[in-house]
């Protein structure tokens, strides 16, 4: 890959580029905005994980341990909202997508890059909106908002959806933002066939960003006027329709699911082919097939409404939409496996997360093919068989690769090393943590013990018990993560340029990349995935 | 079309090869913008199409409660305030800055005149007690269902109503910046991209003002 | 090459003649006024057709000129093409629930109340037949209070106020002594008196009971107009007096069978309980004063261990079981209260005929009962 970019080692970089607080807060550079990002979701993080921790010690025996029905209610209200919508959407696209688009592209910076500072701040403004919420009266709704429940509790619904509102603005500026950057400032010789699978992936997640967020909007305000006004257009008691806000809510949030699974995928697919030392099998097929999930994403909400009341028609016809999912999604897991096969595997940190990725997602994709089927679906909707098959989806998928993608670009964003011995043992803590977590999860629902209640039946108590310890495993894993990050941030080894050998454009340029991100702009002469098995070099093993 | 020739200096910013670069990515960005207008207003039509789809009766009862000979003068009012406004770009295109002041100036004026006709409108339909939802106490409409009717009428208009004042605030913005000599032949991103976003306002009322009034 | 670039450059930016402009400003008022012009007629569900069809054509001109589609790459027409397709997606995806619901959930039949009305005829005069029925409902439901004369005196009566009609005199009914009336407590009930609803009764024994209470007084009792039976609720017109919406509760029949059958048991079970001796005795050996008031008026409904086994449903009264956290348990004073009062507007009927000694006796029985279990 012969990259016309001249490394730049020693001098200016975007950490020491300005300094002191406000040349934060005001900067315009993608990559510090991409770094606020990343520490407010982190922040965020340890809020919605501290309310898992506490949902888990309370569900610990049956009967009240440390907190009351209506407590409960909203904790994990609060942990769903938050893990949702501030921690799992933006993420990977807002804290990872901004740090590495641009770069990936051979770009200077993304096309509107004060519309990106403020998609930073009015992202920000949504999230204290919500958790102001918190130290008011709450929101005991969960955070699908159902109708009529939302008219009529008495919490501090408006506030919540409120931030949620605002934040959907900062999503729907940030997929504008990046539509319009991969369109508009890819590198010379930077053609769509051979464009990186994160930019397609984070181009997929961003049209639906731009395509159901809208959707949302209206659908949070239509609720708020509901409560301030009473229009009634949801409301039984006023003659309207309650199961008619599901369709609103969930033809944004199905979607939304893949805004948290796609820019996912697209980490794994950069990372698979860099530690397999392996040409990307199928590359074409991955890149169509984050379409083929982006449209199948528009016509499947209904699944989630398959006891709601609807029609015997629409159950039909969104069972067998349903489906389809697993196509597209399939053709990923069978070119990465196709990828990794007869590779040289290095199985470092990111490779790691990316084994996780695909233990968990596997799992999570396959239960919720059960799910799918309308006969099945109907005995383990509302159960704890719901719960686990989520988790297994965003954690085991999102979080994961947001793991993955931390490790892989660490050294790039910082120029410094982690502890790999380190990253190995927080990574096998949250991977058998999680499973001890949410495997239970699974029995416990198929044994009918219902979702969203503080209390259950005795005979569920030998698995909440282990699902609780496994918690406590998977908040060991995070916490240590937590210290060698800062270990490595405070005195890491010094990371070159390229420590892992990949051929990508954010590799060819320094670590810390400089404030423009390459001294002359790139060329790009051929496609990013040519890896050769005896290619190998890495930091670790010299 | 280099940027050298620009005689008001208009600056590209680094990140885009050319001012031209600038001008195709922004106006991509007003697209998908509009894009997400469109769903946004789309929610409404879609609450509307249901509402009219399982109620045809109540809706067709209700909708001739609303005044149509408003409803038609503030299409007219509207679509003019679009050829001013399309008119106010072409005169900047070509440099002619006294004249797109002119047009701007009248575009305003044009959406000010819409919003007085919408006052009287509201306040005929609050005198007559057809408000939305809970607060409906008119008692000429049979139909228990017709107070919905209003909800989605004042949530469509309302919605609508707060587009043209945010728009009349982004063509007083780029009036502001025109009468300062911001703008010329070689730059005039703002005022294409305004024009878009209140082309579209229109573009909105042109089915609101069916749907609603006429064919109800 | 050089041309294309030119031409592409040209499309980029266009400038809209002044003369196009006013063209389409024009066309744009036109189909305004046609749009207008053919609402008014009326055309059948074509009306709804010409007006979108018209309503696109507007706007294909203003996005294609006004917002210059038309000149510009095709690349934004697309991406505001797209929406329109998405939006159709919700729209068509949500109407295949919306439209297609069919009708059982919305059924109204399912909605209303069961009705039932009397199976007899004309039920508002009476007959030897209905006053017989009546004596003997009459002993089942309302001697504890009105006495077995129904003189107002029964057992309960002494700790009510105010006190339970006297039958025999046709001086101080509060509804009036017409058989409209009479029926019309029966149903309603008097709050916030004692006097209790007995809308559970189906209309049939409410009208035998209703017969019997006028038998009892002095005849001839006051004659109905059609408005009384109007405020009764009873429609003379039909034979059967109208129908009435079932109340939702455990048919009284129902219960009282299993009262007797309750009862029956405590009457064959050969052991009690008796405190006194601390043990369980045989029926035969002599009691204590507690364990013979419990067994004579209390076991019914409360059961053998106290434990209000038998649940007779009014309303949503439910026979608890007398535990020590009941509240007439709680001191001797509370329970006197309690069993000498009764519970108004309850099934739990007061006792008056017990002296203070022999209630002492029955707490500490129940008591007892308690530390037994």
């Amino acid at each position: 890959m012969a990259h016309q970019a001249t490394v730049a080692d020693g001098g200016d970089n975007y950490l020491n580029h300005s300094k002191g607080l406000m040349s934060w807060l005001t900067t315009l550079d993608h990559k510090r905005i991409g770094l606020m990002y990343l520490a407010s979701v982190l922040l965020f993080f340890l809020v919605g994980g501290i309310f898992a921790l506490l949902i888990r010690l309370e569900l610990y025996k049956s009967g009240t341990q440390i907190i009351d029905a209506n407590t409960y209610n909203r904790f994990f209200t609060y942990h769903g909202a938050i893990m949702v919508f501030l921690v799992i959407i933006p993420s990977i696209p807002a804290a990872l997508g901004n740090f590495i688009l641009p770069i990936i592209l051979g770009a200077k910076d993304v096309a509107f890059p004060r519309l990106n500072l403020a998609s930073y701040y009015i992202f920000m403004v949504g999230a204290i909106f919500a958790v102001a919420a918190l130290f008011l009266r709450g929101a005991d709704t969960g955070w699908t908002f159902y109708t009529p429940y939302s008219i009529r509790t008495n919490t501090t619904v408006i506030l919540v959806l409120t931030g949620a509102f605002i934040a959907g603005f900062s999503s729907i500026l940030t997929g504008l933002n990046f539509i319009v950057t991969i369109h508009k400032l890819r590198a010379p010789g930077l053609s769509w066939s051979r464009l990186p699978l994160f930019c397609w992936a984070l181009y997929a997640t961003s049209i639906i960003q731009v395509l159901a967020t809208p959707v949302l909007a209206i659908t949070l305000l239509l609720l708020m006027m509901e409560r301030i006004v009473g229009i009634g257009i949801f409301d039984p008691k006023l003659g309207g329709d309650p199961i008619l806000f599901q369709h609103f809510f969930w033809f944004y949030s199905h979607p939304a699911v893949y805004i948290m699974i796609l820019p996912a995928m697209g980490v794994i697919s950069e990372i698979i082919p860099v530690f397999s030392r392996k040409p990307m099998f199928g590359y074409k097929a991955i890149a169509y097939s984050s379409f083929g999930i982006a449209l199948i994403a528009f016509i499947v909400w209904g699944h989630h409404m398959f006891v709601s009341g609807q029609a015997e028609l629409a159950n039909f016809v969104f069972s067998l939409l349903t489906m389809f999912v697993a196509v597209p999604t399939g053709v990923k897991v069978f070119s990465w496996i196709g990828t990794m096969y007869k590779g040289s595997m290095h199985y470092y940190a990111p490779m790691l997360y990316v084994f996780g990725f695909l233990e968990l997602f596997t799992i999570g994709g396959l239960t919720g093919v059960f799910l799918a089927t309308l006969a099945i679906d109907v005995h383990l909707t509302q159960t704890y068989f719901v719960v686990a098959h989520f988790h297994y989806v965003m954690v085991g998928g999102t979080l994961m690769s947001l793991m993955a993608g931390l490790h892989y670009w660490f050294p790039k964003m910082f120029g410094k090393m982690y502890s790999e011995r380190s990253a190995q043992i927080s990574f096998w803590l949250i991977l058998i943590g999680f499973n001890v977590t949410f495997l239970p999860q699974f029995v416990l629902g198929a044994q009918g013990m219902p979702r969203r209640y503080w209390d259950y039946l005795p005979e569920f108590t030998t698995l909440n018990r282990i699902s609780t310890v496994g918690s406590w495993f998977i908040g060991l894993g995070f916490l240590y993560a937590a210290v060698y990050f800062y270990q490595a941030l405070r005195s890491g080894k010094k990371a070159s340029a390229n420590p892992w050998n990949a051929l990508t454009l954010e590799w060819q340029t320094s670590s810390p990349p400089p404030h423009d991100n390459f001294i002359e702009t790139p060329v790009v002469t051929s496609w990013p995935y040519e890896y050769l098995p005896e290619n190998i070099y890495m930091q670790g093993n010299s | 079309m280099s940027n050298g020739e620009t005689a008001l200096q208009h600056h590209h910013a680094h990140h885009f090869a050319s001012a031209d670069d600038e001008f195709e990515a922004s106006k991509q960005g007003m697209w998908i913008f509009l894009v997400t207008e469109v769903l946004m207003f789309g929610g409404l039509f879609v609450a509307y199409g249901i509402l009219r789809g399982l109620y045809p009766e109540m809706v067709h009862e209700a909708h001739k409660l609303l005044a149509v000979k408003m409803g038609a003068i503030n299409t007219v009012v509207l679509i003019s305030s679009s050829i001013t406004m399309a008119l106010a770009v072409s005169s900047t295109q070509k440099g002619q800055r006294s004249r797109a002041i002119m047009y701007l100036v009248t575009t305003i004026l044009l959406a000010s005149c819409f919003l007085v006709v919408k006052y009287f409108e509201y306040s005929a339909k609050f005198h007559h007690g057809l408000l939305p939802g809970a607060h409906f106490t008119n008692g000429e409409l049979k139909d228990s269902k017709s107070p919905l009717f209003f909800s989605l009428y004042f949530m469509m208009t309302g919605l609508h109503m707060i587009h043209v004042l945010l728009g009349m605030g982004v063509i007083g913005w780029i009036l502001r910046r025109t009468i300062r000599r911001e703008f010329g032949p070689n730059f005039y991103t703002p005022v294409e991209l305004v024009g878009f976003y209140w082309h579209f306002v229109d573009l909105v009322w042109i089915y609101l003002f069916p749907l609603l009034y006429l064919v109800g | 090459m050089e041309s294309h670039s030119e031409k592409q450059k040209h499309h980029h930016h266009h400038i809209l003649p002044v003369r196009t402009t006013l063209l389409i400003g024009g066309t744009l008022m036109f189909l305004t006024f046609v749009t207008v012009w053919i609402a008014g007629v009326d055309l059948g569900r074509l009306n709804f057709v010409v007006a979108m069809a018209v309503a696109t054509t507007k706007a294909a001109l203003v996005a294609l000129f006004f917002m210059n589609l038309y000149y510009d790459r095709k690349e934004n027409g697309v991406i505001f093409g797209t929406s329109f397709v998405f939006l159709a997606i919700f729209f068509v995806l949500t109407s295949m629930d919306l439209f297609f619901r069919g009708k059982v959930v919305v059924d109204p039949k399912l909605m209303e109340a069961p009705q039932a009305g009397s199976k007899l005829k004309k039920p508002w005069i009476s007959t030897p037949e209905l006053v017989a029925k009546g004596k003997e409902l009459f002993s089942v439901q309302c001697v504890s209070c009105h006495g077995v004369e129904g003189q107002g005196n029964g057992p309960a009566a002494a700790a009510l106020n105010p006190p339970p009609r006297n039958f025999h005199t046709d001086q101080g009914w509060k509804n009036g002594r017409k058989v409209s009336m009479i029926f019309k407590t029966l149903k309603e009930g008097l709050p916030p008196s004692a006097m209790a609803s007995y809308a559970s009764l189906p209309p049939d024994d409410r009208w035998a009971l209703t017969h019997y209470v006028i038998a009892l007084g002095p005849t001839p009792a006051p004659t109905d107009t059609p408005d009384d039976f109007k405020r009764a609720g009873v429609d003379t017109t039909q034979e059967s007096g109208g129908s009435e919406a079932v109340v939702a509760t455990v048919p009284v029949d129902f219960a009282l069978e299993r009262v007797e059958v309750a009862a029956n048991d405590a009457e064959k079970s050969a052991h009690l309980y008796d405190p006194s001796q601390a043990q369980w005795v045989s029926r035969g050996v002599p009691q204590s004063r507690g364990a013979q008031i419990y067994a004579e008026s209390c076991v019914q409904c409360h059961n053998t261990k106290a434990q209000g086994g038998i649940k007779i449903l009014r309303g949503t009264v439910i026979v608890p079981a007398l535990t020590a956290q009941s509240e007439g348990m709680r001191s001797q004073e509370a329970f006197n209260r309690w069993v000498i009062q009764g519970i108004p507007g309850n099934l739990m009927p007061g006792f008056g005929q017990y002296s203070s000694s022999d209630l002492r006796d029955l707490y500490r029985t129940i008591q007892t009962m308690n530390a037994g279990r």
